[in-house]
């Protein structure tokens, strides 16, 4: 029998406002219409402002990708005003960066968790968490909305107690990781709930412009950390990716990638340690103002994020664009999912990672 | 199966993991951006951080010499605190706490 169910804006396993209108042949999946933009706040707006001040606007689009977007805003703002940032404010961007992706995919493998049923696997995965979220506190002084980054550099430096906590954190946390990944990728329940479930073909992922995890499990090594901003070449990053395409995948790909991460972050605070300390921040003249446009890409931790900026040469800008990942991803949804059961709904809707709010802004 | 009989032994023995709030308070960050704090004295009210303020949380007044800072709108992002020319401002390392009336912090010079 055919039925058409309503699915969100409002339902417990949607961690974010969406609607899917799903059809139904029986409990089976046959096609869906979504529909996104329940939280648009007007964001793009409220940034034709003084140019200083969007750096603390543009973090507020999303709480847990907030350093990356003043990451992309201020690469592109320093682009346009032809700045040559300090060494050391790059190295601290690329920590911060990393440790966002870090704290961003222990929070999704925590949610796959609880959609798969597994509520203490949830709960472990968010206190280790925790250890991230204290280490950004204490490096930047609030746990979510940093305030690290201005146009020109950072505005804290990371000193030797700062260092040493960050090492020990991360140490701490490679341990805990290897604990709950062995759950995820071994057990054998979880296998059989995700593997061949939800599959995304790597020509689909192309098509549909798929980018980050989503797009690298299904085989597409595609990450724009490879273009070389910040100090990446460096650290001689290499993109991770997997050919299966399915949800077991998505999350294979996440969990590598926090290893990744951790070997990243280690060597760029060494490279903090034996560089010694240095300037982290430039000055600018109250006369120097943007003028022109330009248009960077970042790799947030659910894939690549544009940010465009328009300026006039008066301290408001003229317009600043955000083109999140989530906008890319969420419509591979709609070839994920036929011939899915309505059951794995849930668990396929949280391995895309969806950011609502970075979305709709 | 091993392993989670170790963690329950385990969490038998080990102290607890929540704190008594609000018996003993919550331990902050070293650093932390709390709640804005100025020093009073100091200020020249000159308006500079009322104009660096994304959130327009604080009023600066030169003819009555009056400061004021709305702590509810404030964003605790520190963009006043690093364009100060006197370093009167700063933040306290406690959050701003919940309260049932809203009012402003002021200052008169
Ligand atoms: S910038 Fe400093 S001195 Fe000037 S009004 Fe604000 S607090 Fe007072
Ligand atoms: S900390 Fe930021 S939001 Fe708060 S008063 Fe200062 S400039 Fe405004």
């Amino acid at each position: 029998m055919k039925t058409v169910i309503p699915f969100g804006p409002q339902h417990p396993v949607l961690p974010e406002p969406f609607h899917v209108k799903l059809h139904m042949e029986g409990e089976t999946i046959e096609g869906l219409d979504l529909q996104v933009g329940y939280c648009h706040r007007g964001l793009e707006r409220i940034f034709q402002t003084d140019y200083k001040k969007v750096t603390f606007l543009i973090e507020r689009i999303c709480g847990i990708c907030s350093f990356l977007h003043t990451l992309g805003y201020v690469r592109a703002v320093e682009e346009i005003m032809e700045l040559t940032v300090p060494r050391r404010a790059l190295i601290i961007r690329t920590i911060m960066a990393e440790l966002e992706r870090i704290h961003s995919h222990l929070l999704i493998i925590g949610l796959y968790g609880d959609a798969l049923g597994y509520e203490n696997y949830f709960m472990q995965s968010w206190r280790d968490r925790e250890l991230v979220m204290e280490l950004l506190e204490y490096i930047s002084g609030n746990r979510v909305n940093y305030a690290m980054n201005q146009v020109g550099g950072v505005r804290r430096d990371l000193d030797e107690d700062r260092v040493k906590a960050a090492h020990k954190a991360i140490d701490e946390l490679e341990k805990r990781t290897g604990d709950i990944s062995k759950v995820l990728l071994n057990d054998v329940s979880i296998k059989l709930r995700t593997q061949g479930i939800a599959k995304l073909s790597k020509e689909d992922a192309i098509a549909l412009g798929t980018v980050g995890p989503v797009a690298r499990a299904s085989g597409v090594a595609y990450d724009v950390r490879n273009t070389g901003y910040l100090i990446y070449p460096e650290l001689n990053f290499k993109p991770i990716w997997e050919t299966a395409g399915d949800n077991y995948a998505r999350m294979q790909v996440r969990i590598r990638e926090l290893f990744e991460s951790y070997r990243m972050v280690r060597e760029a605070l060494k490279l903090l340690e034996t560089e010694g300390s240095g300037e982290i921040m430039l000055a600018i003249k109250p006369n120097q103002r943007p003028n022109g446009q330009a248009f960077v890409r970042t790799e947030a931790p659910r894939g690549e994020c544009f940010h465009y900026v328009k300026a006039n040469g008066t301290p408001d800008l003229e317009r600043v664009r955000v083109r999140t990942p989530t906008y890319a991803n969420i419509y591979a949804l709609t070839k994920m999912l036929p011939g899915a059961d309505l059951a794995d709904l849930p668990v396929a809707v949280v391995t895309i990672d969806p950011c609502l709010s970075c979305t709709d802004r | 199966m091993l392993t989670m009989l170790k963690n329950a032994i385990l969490n038998l023995v080990k102290p607890s993991a929540t704190i008594n709030y609000p018996f003993t308070p919550i331990p902050s960050a070293k650093e932390a951006r709390g709640a804005l704090k100025i020093d009073g004295p100091l200020c020249i009210f000159c308006g500079l951080c009322s104009k660096a303020c994304p959130a327009q949380a604080i009023q600066v007044s030169r003819a009555d010499k009056h400061w004021e800072v709305d702590p509810y709108q404030c964003v605790n992002c520190g963009a006043c605190v690093d364009v100060c020319p006197k370093k009167c401002l700063g933040f306290e390392e406690k959050y701003t706490a919940a309260a049932q009336k809203k009012s402003n912090v002021e200052f008169n010079g």
